[in-house]
């Protein structure tokens, strides 16, 4: 339906297929993955800033923290928790400006290809610095 | 400007306050409004709107505004003053602080003469929920005080279409695919009184990203809101309605939201 | 009614507030201030994100250049911005639960009282963090 200001407003419909995604799915996702990095990034603040002696590690410290298997898989879950709800952030805010139906789905692509790409750039230097020392 | 005294067609104050009044002006042409200041002398009991009628009669005929009611039944006479949305007519100027009082039109939508807004959208956004106008689930709630000893009686519904809401939404301001909080609380009054109807393309309806799910909860429609009817409560009111239903479709116990 | 005269004139946006409406609180209440708290303090932090990740990759440099970079963290300069840099996460963090809690429908009608708590223990949390960020090391 086409209000008389041309904008587009959709109508109840029962012919709606209800397959696929809901609107809550974004909403949800963001929730959790929020409530979950209130514990991730708390961890990760306190292990980088007030547990090695002098606050900050050194460069040993660090490699020597990040291969330690549970700091790794703690650590790896922080950074796509973040990532995805970075992602999901900066996608709310975008979708608050309504684009059109077509924009936003390029919108969701091109976040996720960014989010993708951040999380694997943040493995890359989770490999390459317990790699070295 | 002359001064002139704001009244009531048959009530003159004894003894008054100068005011100033900066109020929005647009005529159809203009591309950006602009603001007149008003000097009114106002008594305790003067409210935004007998000041505006009062501009009107002693001071500019041109000043073009909606009112009926004057008692915050019509939901017609709705501006905001000093940023926040109000009904005029039950707006005391008294209460309003020192300092000039700006008096603006309604946001979120095109304004037609000075504090003249065009209200479809309002009206458009809601048909597609068809809410009921006469609840039959409230004829008399027990803790309803006594009204001038009346057995019983019917309550119509809350919302008087006066358009605060929209306005104070930060969403609908930017987002024109949001359906707002009056539609999505005229949508859930329909959840909660089918009246036999299946609701569930109701539901459908604002179970959308650009429906229930756009709401960033900032409560200014429920703060605005003249008659009690709690659109953002509405809309959480929908998302749990709409969570339950997913829940219970997933574990298997209810019908698909938009089942026939 | 005749049709507004300006509808076919103004592109669709103009009739809008637009952002201003985000960002204006003249007028607005909590609710409108936390939510404009939140936004900012997101956005903030999503760059946050991409300085931090880049800042890491001196990591992969070798211990010269990451010890020159600890140098300059631990410059008092630094300390505020990382401070400023938790006060962001902490708003975001405890006004974010009190969106996950109230947009599910809990505690609606409480939403005030709970950023009143939310930033209380911000305020508390922030108090510590910036005490130890000073005197550690």
């Amino acid at each position: 339906m086409t209000t008389h200001l041309g904008e587009d407003v959709r109508q109840p419909s029962k012919a709606r297929a209800g397959h696929g995604r809901r609107g809550s799915t974004a909403w949800i996702l963001q929730a959790v993955s929020g409530a979950l990095l209130v514990l991730l990034l708390g961890v990760h603040i306190v292990a980088q800033h007030f547990v090695a002696k002098g606050g900050l590690r050194d460069f040993a410290q660090v490699v020597s923290y990040i291969r330690n298997p549970f700091v790794l898989v703690i650590e790896s879950l922080f950074l796509i928790v973040v990532t995805w709800h970075a992602m999901l952030g900066v996608r709310a805010v975008l979708f608050d400006l309504g684009f059109s139906r077509r924009a936003e789905a390029l919108i969701t692509r091109s976040l996720a290809v960014l989010g993708v790409a951040t999380a694997g750039y943040g493995f890359w230097l989770i490999a390459t610095i317990a790699s070295k020392g | 400007m002359s001064e002139a005294v704001a009244t009531a067609p048959d009530q003159r104050p004894a003894a008054g306050q100068t005011r100033r009044f900066v109020v929005s002006r647009l005529k159809p042409g203009d591309l950006r409004p602009r603001f007149d200041d008003f000097e009114v002398v106002v008594a305790d009991w003067t409210t935004v709107l007998d000041v505006l009628r009062d501009i009107r009669v002693h001071q500019d005929r041109s000043l073009t505004l909606r009112y009926s009611c004057c008692h915050a039944s019509c939901g017609t006479c709705g501006v905001r003053v000093n940023g926040k949305e109000v009904l005029g007519c039950v707006t005391n100027v008294a209460g309003l602080g020192a300092g000039p009082i700006v008096v603006e039109p309604l946001a979120n939508t095109p304004v037609q003469h000075d504090l003249v807004v065009d209200m479809r959208g309002l009206y458009e956004g809601l048909q597609p929920p068809q809410r009921p106008l006469v609840r039959q689930s409230e004829r008399k709630r027990a803790d309803d005080a006594d009204r001038d000893g009346a057995a019983e009686f019917v309550r119509f519904e809350d919302c008087i279409e006066c358009g605060l809401c929209l306005s104070a939404c930060p969403i609908v301001g930017t987002d024109p695919r949001y359906l707002g909080p009056a539609a999505l609380a005229a949508a859930w009054r329909v959840a909660q009184e089918p009246r036999g109807a299946d609701p569930a393309a109701v539901l459908a309806w604002v179970d959308d990203e650009h429906g229930c799910w756009r709401c960033h909860s900032s409560f200014e429609c429920s703060e605005v809101c003249p008659a009690g009817v709690d659109p953002a409560g509405a809309i959480m009111a929908l998302r749990r309605e709409l969570t339950a239903r997913k829940l219970r479709r997933l574990m298997g116990l209810g019908r698909r939201v938009d089942d026939e | 009614m005749s049709e507004t005269p300006q509808a076919g004139r103004l592109p669709v946006a103009a009739r809008r507030r637009g952002i201003r409406g985000w960002v204006g609180l003249r007028g607005r209440h909590l609710g409108a201030a936390a939510f404009l708290m939140n936004r900012v303090s997101g956005l903030l932090l999503v760059g946050y994100l991409y300085l931090h990740l880049g800042v890491l990759f001196l990591l992969t440099r070798g211990p010269g250049s990451w010890s020159s970079v600890v140098a300059l963290f631990k410059n008092p300069y630094f300390r505020g911005l990382e401070s400023l840099l938790i006060l962001a996460i902490l708003v975001h963090a405890l006004n974010g639960l009190r969106l996950a809690l109230v947009g599910s429908g809990v505690g609606v009608s409480h939403q005030k009282v709970l950023f009143v708590a939310a930033m209380s223990v911000t305020a508390v949390l922030i108090a510590a963090a910036a005490i130890a960020m000073f005197t550690v090391g």
